[in-house]
């Protein structure tokens, strides 16, 4: 049993001050999840926290089943949080052309900063679904059978969006070749 | 493999090492427990409104009847007081 699953069944338990463990072992993860998936550091803190707190009043009321294993639920919770900021932000362009702020404060190396810009503008161009697929695949690392759990769809739904998310990447680069 | 997927793979690993040591900035763990802790309030209040809800109700039923049950009672002694258990005819002469 790891560390996450033992601090995981203390609180269901009871033992709430447990969670502050599973947040200490697991936000600097998730917080570059969600930064790679939104291209803000302030927002991915943000969406975590908000994960966080809906994953401590689920784990306070008894409510996780354990189908999953901790990394796999918490790191669903983060994503389906960043598909929905993807929406709400796509919903708030299409009325006002703010940008995205990436929350630097000091704690991002200038490569980061620049690649956080860079991830913003080139894969902000795909469906939040596709955008979330290819970031936990290919930025995250994670297998096909992996991201398949955290999305709750099958691996065939994973390799689909990921061959669209390609063709689509494909496009822009070529597309931006002739502009050249 | 054609060539412009390897250019998009190397690309997608140029960012995903550039952002590697990305983290959560300071205090993040003491901003998450207070809103945790504070989200939590409102479920507590909430059970808490809930039953006071169910107790409020019986409370009013129970007012209700007491009402009804005392104007009857007014009503029952009203009417015992007024009523002749016999009669007797004075004679004023």
């Amino acid at each position: 049993m790891s560390h996450l699953d033992q601090a995981f069944e203390r609180i269901l338990q009871g033992d709430t001050k447990a969670f502050q463990e599973v947040v200490d072992a697991t936000s600097d993860r998730l917080v570059r999840l969600g930064a790679r998936m939104l291209g803000s550091l302030a927002d991915a803190e943000d969406v975590v926290q908000e994960a966080y707190v809906k994953a401590y009043q689920a784990l306070t009321a008894g409510q996780f089943d354990g189908r999953s294993s901790p990394e796999t639920w918490l790191y669903r919770i983060v994503t389906n949080g960043s598909i929905d900021a993807l929406r709400r932000r796509a919903r708030r362009k299409l009325t006002s052309d703010e940008a995205v702020d990436p929350g630097y404060d000091g704690v991002a190396s200038a490569e980061a900063r620049l690649a956080l810009v860079e991830i913003e503008d080139w894969l902000g161009q795909l469906p939040p679904d596709q955008r979330a697929t290819v970031t936990l695949k290919a930025l995250e690392g994670l297998t096909s059978s992996e991201v398949a759990k955290i999305m709750e769809c099958s691996e065939g739904a994973v390799e689909q969006r990921l061959v669209r998310a390609r063709a689509t990447l494909r496009k822009l680069r070529e597309g931006s070749h002739d502009e050249n | 493999m054609t060539r412009t997927d390897e250019i998009l793979d190397a690309k997608l690993q140029r960012l995903a090492d550039a952002t590697a040591e990305l983290r959560a900035r300071p205090g993040f763990t003491d901003r998450v427990m207070v809103a945790a802790e504070a989200a939590t309030a409102p479920l507590w209040l909430e059970s808490v409104s809930v039953s006071a809800r169910s107790v409020f109700a019986v409370a009013v039923l129970m007012a209700v009847s007491a009402l009804g049950l005392a104007i009857h009672s007014d009503w029952a002694a009203t009417e015992a007081s007024a009523v002749a258990y016999g009669t007797m005819e004075v004679d004023w002469q």
